[in-house]
């Protein structure tokens, strides 16, 4: 019983996430999804193989969720429903910030990864 | 009481002087006498050589080929020269008829006019000499005259010396009053003498050769006594001794030749000096001592009464001899004693000799001291071989009979060695204490070597013995074998030590538990070399994973293109314009 509940209510929320949600909000979904499998397959290696190359695997995973986080923060800007919270914030803006904090990130990055 | 040690003293220092340095070895004899070889490269040479073979043969006959050269010399007189006609004259004298030279009349008048009172006493010498050798008669009056005033002119060593040597040849010479002006005695006594061993004049050698010279051949010419004491005689020989190393030159050679040889010859003194000859270390295979006594030149003098004044054992001051004389022995030269007669004890003995002539005065043999050393033969006797338990006091011996070796036997760790053995002096017959006594275990593989003392005890019975339970591990080092044991016995007083392999024997002993060297041998072994190690790098995941990990971790970038796709992102809006990207930038 309750697997078929889930298995509707998974259902039931996918074609909500397909029907209402923007593209915009789409393609930045794609991404988060994106960076978040390509974290998970280096921490496996991490956890499965072994650490050798420990500052690489360091620098790759902070990439991955710093990624993530600013992926995440420009999905909350962007998103029509909290434009209450973020008024000042035009989408253009947002995605200004999000280039530039990636500018900063991967510069990091890159030191690191030696 | 103090002034008479001070005397003693003196008296002891007086005759440690009175010793005469060294002879004419063999060697230096050829080494002078190679100076005198023929041909001669001139008339002086000539001279000086046929001089000193004359007085050193003793007026003995002269070699028919040395005569040969000595006369193509004296054919190259320059009969103006003093000096020529005197090398001339004096070697025709000696080389005789066999030489067809006479002497020009201007030559003996050119001596005839020298013997006067403006001449030099050389001079006066060579005159008199010349006129003599051609068998000429001079008037001793007018020759001591005119000496009495060549010596005013110059009273130096040399001139005086000459003028003895001038005075030595005159027949029947009224010599008081040029005696009073040469005082010898007085120069002898101006001579230099260093260390009281030698006197010298001036450190020259000419001067003090022709000194002694014409003392010797004054004496004998006046058939009186030396003018100088035999002492002085001794210091100035030693002198001449010293000078023998260094000759350079024919003359010089002859300077020292000629004078020894009239020393040697000389009726007045014996110059002589006393050595042991024989090894000092007497047996019954060595029994005699002897001692040669010879002359400047190195010749035996017989007819010498050689004593021992006394021998003294070293050990308790006994004397087991006195006052015994020694036999010349005419085959070997030298003087011998049968030292063994009374087969005196082992040990050292202090022996004293006196020589002594009984016609002339002796100098240069002071009392001769040395140290003897009488050796014996051993044997070694009594010897018992065996083991003993390591508790009881007793032992299980068997007799060995020395020299041939026991049987092998065997011993453990639980069991002493025990020897015993006596040494017995062949000659006493009795048991003596030799001053070294070992006794020497060798493992027959490794040459390890083990050595113990032996002691004797109160009945002179050496007793050895060895605990292996304490000293396998300290001195056999645990090791396990044939061991070949070895009595040593030396001592200085013995001629035949012993070195004697007196059997085998095997040695079972446990391992070492702490087979480490002991510090004080590793601490001279080499340290262990330093290698530069690298951090072990960490293993690699095999290729093929990390590949498939890193294909994994770009993959999701498919499924991002996908995804967009999916959910209808495009560029289709953006278009390519500048001003687009200005107007881009304005938003940044």
């Amino acid at each position: 019983m309750s697997s078929e509940n889930i298995v509707s209510v998974v259902t039931s929320f996918f074609s909500d996430y397909i029907v209402k949600t923007p593209s915009k909000l789409k393609v930045i979904d794609s991404y988060l999804a994106y960076i978040l499998i390509t974290g998970v397959c280096q921490f496996a290696y991490c956890a499965l193989v072994g650490t050798f190359p420990f500052n690489s695997f360091l620098a790759g995973f902070i990439s991955c969720v710093a990624s993530f986080v600013l992926g995440v923060n420009l999905r909350l800007q962007v998103n029509s429903e909290n434009s209450h919270d973020f008024c000042s914030i035009a989408p253009e803006r947002a995605f200004a910030d999000f280039l530039f904090a990636h500018v900063i990130l991967h510069l990091v990055v890159i030191n690191f990864i030696g | 009481m103090w002034f008479k040690g001070f005397l003693l003293l003196a008296f002891l220092h007086a005759t440690f002087a009175t010793e005469l340095s060294s002879v004419l070895a063999p060697t230096d004899i050829k080494r002078l006498m190679d100076f005198f070889k023929t041909p001669y490269p001139d008339l002086e040479t000539a001279y000086h050589s046929i001089k000193v073979l004359k007085q050193y043969t003793q007026g003995g006959a002269i070699g028919g080929d040395i005569k040969q050269a000595a006369c193509e010399q004296i054919k190259t007189c320059d009969t103006k020269s003093l000096c020529s006609v005197f090398y001339a004259a004096t070697t025709l004298a000696t080389v005789g008829t066999s030489c067809k030279y006479t002497i020009p009349k201007e030559a003996l008048a050119l001596a005839k006019s020298k013997i006067s009172e403006e001449s030099d006493t050389k001079s006066i010498y060579s005159a008199v000499t010349i006129l003599k050798s051609l068998g000429k008669q001079v008037d001793s009056d007018e020759v001591i005259g005119a000496l009495l005033s060549a010596v005013k002119n110059d009273n130096s060593v040399l001139s005086s010396s000459y003028a003895l040597l001038t005075a030595a040849q005159l027949d029947k010479p009224n010599l008081s009053a040029l005696l009073k002006s040469i005082d010898i005695e007085d120069m002898a006594a101006q001579a230099d003498e260093v260390d009281e061993r030698y006197l010298h004049f001036e450190n020259d050698l000419q001067t003090t050769s022709t000194f002694i010279s014409a003392v010797i051949a004054l004496s004998q010419a006046q058939k009186q006594q030396l003018g100088i004491t035999p002492d002085q005689t001794l210091l100035f020989t030693n002198f001449l001794m010293r000078a023998k190393s260094t000759v350079k030159t024919c003359k010089q050679a002859a300077n020292v030749v000629y004078p020894l040889s009239q020393i040697a010859a000389s009726s007045q003194v014996t110059v002589a000096k006393a050595q042991l000859v024989s090894s000092n270390a007497v047996s019954e295979d060595k029994p005699n001592l002897e001692v040669s006594v010879t002359n400047v030149l190195g010749q035996a003098i017989p007819k010498l009464t050689v004593k021992v004044d006394s021998v003294v054992r070293s050990t308790d001051n006994e004397v087991i001899m006195s006052n015994v004389p020694f036999q010349f022995d005419a085959a070997k030269n030298n003087y011998k004693l049968l030292f063994w007669k009374d087969k005196p004890a082992s040990g050292f003995y202090d022996v004293i000799l006196t020589v002594s002539s009984p016609s002339k005065p002796l100098v240069g043999v002071s009392d001769i001291e040395f140290r003897v050393k009488v050796t014996t033969k051993i044997a070694i006797t009594n010897v018992e071989l065996g083991t003993g338990e390591k508790e009881s006091s007793g032992a299980d011996l068997k007799t060995v009979n020395y020299p041939k070796p026991a049987e092998d036997f065997k011993a453990d760790q639980q069991q002493r060695i025990v020897m015993k053995f006596q040494v017995k002096d062949l000659n006493a017959g009795t048991a003596m204490k030799p001053h070294q006594a070992f006794v020497r275990f060798v493992h027959e593989r490794s040459g390890q070597e083990v050595i113990f003392v032996a002691e004797p005890d109160k009945t002179s019975t050496y007793k050895f013995e060895v605990d292996l339970a304490t000293a396998g591990a300290d001195q056999f080092n645990s090791v396990t074998g044939k061991y070949s044991m070895h009595l040593i016995v030396g001592d200085a007083a013995i001629s035949n030590p012993v070195f004697w392999n007196f059997g085998n024997v095997v040695i079972h002993l446990p391992e070492d538990s702490k087979k480490a060297k002991s510090p004080s041998q590793s601490q001279y072994d080499p340290k262990p070399e330093i290698h530069h190690v690298f951090r072990k790098a960490e293993a690699r995941p095999p290729v093929i994973i990390s590949q498939a990990f890193t294909i994994a971790c770009l993959a999701p970038i498919l499924l991002l293109f996908v995804l967009w796709m999916r959910a209808g992102a495009n560029l289709r809006n953006l278009r390519l314009a500048p001003k687009n990207i200005r107007d881009r930038k304005s938003v940044v």
